[in-house]
């Protein structure tokens, strides 16, 4: 039978020790806290670094082959120049006028593709200055298309709000950029508006998503894209728009959308609709993230001629946290 | 005029050579920085009043290596390139550069002007 001093003191030794565990274990628990913490950030950090470290290779590469065309170019540029001088001094008025006036082609033509590798470079050197966040989609879009369509309007493009954007299927959280995203979008919808004669009053866009899956889809209900081209269309240089006699052809706006998906980690795929053109882009989400790079999903459907950088980096890692 | 190209794409060249023999000027050409070093030191007394440099030369030496050991004898400097990083084109500021892709002999003819030269083609309008 103890005593009250003794029932006082053991309550007490109770107590502290309540307390006692109750410590040990919040200052156990905030320590792995700040670690996981820093660990994300680190992560994050890496993730950008790879990123980063890709788009400069990217860069890297187009600049090298941007310093061995530039002489061919204007080897050609100084052979016109010559052969230009040559022909003035023809007799014949008219073959002198034909000559002339070919020559003059040629040099437009490579004008143009020196015009379209310069704006390749400036369009790839954008991917490196793009950071790649993983926050709320919808919240990234919703400011861009409106500019988008701002300055479409004000180029007499559209004269209406032709783009609709589903907030609430869109709201999920997902890795990527908000400035290449912009990108993507401006080509798919100068895309749609370019593949429908610029008749914009019947032109509907629609964006909209599926959180399970971290997809973002885009939809218009324009001309379509022929089946058996679904895959091409993303080959550089290749464009439907010959098919249909639209000028304007460059061939590269699909090609650079989808690395610039890549660059996010995401894959963009053109699929089959009966209504138009429909895009879909799949992006990583925290959910379906594998633990293994054979699980990747962008491996799974060769995308990427190597692993993903993200892969790469958590295939590294013991534990996959989030 | 005596006239110093220094570019590894001797395909290019050829037409600033035609175009400055038709002018009736002096023209040295060098593809790779040793024969750029030999048609120096061979001839001491050698001083260009125009001298075409590219950067990217072959085996690890640069336009830039050239220029730092004969600036005094290159006169007028231009740099002659196919890069549009911004890191080359900072780098080469301090003369003027003329990509490759760029008219060149239109160029040659505003330099052909500054010193008194018939230009062979008049391309300038």
């Amino acid at each position: 039978m103890i005593n009250e001093l003794e029932f006082s003191v053991l309550l007490l030794g109770i107590i502290t020790e309540i307390f006692l565990t109750i410590g040990i274990l919040f200052y156990f628990f905030k320590n792995r806290l700040t670690k996981l913490n820093k660990f994300k950030e680190n992560e994050q950090k890496q993730q950008l670094d790879i990123l980063l470290n890709n788009s400069q290779n990217l860069i890297n590469v187009i600049g090298g082959i941007n310093h061995e065309i530039q002489p061919w170019i204007g080897t050609i540029k100084n052979k016109l120049i010559f052969l230009q001088n040559f022909v003035k001094k023809l007799k014949n008025e008219q073959e002198r006028e034909y000559i002339l006036s070919k020559v003059n082609d040629i040099a437009l033509s490579i004008q143009s593709i020196n015009f379209l590798i310069s704006n390749l470079s400036k369009d790839v050197k954008k991917i490196k200055e793009y950071t790649v966040v993983n926050s709320n989609l919808y919240d990234s879009l919703k400011s861009w298309v409106s500019l988008i369509l701002y300055d479409l309007q004000i180029k007499n493009f559209i004269h209406s709000n032709i783009v609709e954007v589903d907030e609430k299927s869109l709201s999920f959280s997902c890795l990527h950029s908000p400035m290449l995203l912009s990108q993507i979008l401006l080509n798919l919808i100068k895309n749609s508006i370019e593949h429908n004669d610029f008749m914009v009053d019947d032109l509907k866009i629609k964006i909209y998503g599926d959180p399970e899956k971290g997809l973002l889809i885009y939809e218009d209900n324009g001309r379509g894209i022929p089946g058996h081209l679904l895959e091409r269309v993303f080959d550089a240089g290749f464009s439907t728009k010959i098919l249909y006699n639209i000028p304007g052809v460059s061939g590269f706006g699909l090609s650079l959308c989808r690395e610039y998906c890549h660059q996010m980690n995401a894959t963009i795929k053109a699929v089959e609709s009966s209504n138009g053109a429909k895009f879909v882009i799949q992006f990583l989400k925290k959910k379906n993230c594998p633990k293994t790079k054979s699980d990747c999903p962008s491996c799974e459907e060769k995308q990427c001629k190597q692993s993903s950088p993200l892969m790469e980096d958590l295939k590294t890692q013991k534990t996959h946290e989030f | 005029m005596r006239f110093l190209i220094l570019d590894d794409h001797e395909f290019y060249c050829r037409d600033l050579i035609e175009y400055i023999t038709l002018a009736k000027q002096e023209v040295y050409f060098a593809k790779n920085f040793r024969e750029g070093v030999e048609i120096m030191e061979k001839n001491p007394s050698l001083v260009f009043d125009v001298s075409f440099i590219d950067i990217i030369l072959n085996n690890g030496k640069t336009g830039l290596h050239f220029i730092s050991r004969y600036e005094s004898r290159l006169g007028k400097i231009i740099i002659l390139t196919g890069c549009i990083d911004d890191n080359t084109l900072e780098t080469v500021k301090k003369w003027e550069v003329i990509n490759k892709a760029d008219n060149v002999l239109e160029k040659l003819d505003d330099i052909f002007e500054e010193f008194h030269v018939s230009s062979p083609f008049s391309l300038k309008k």
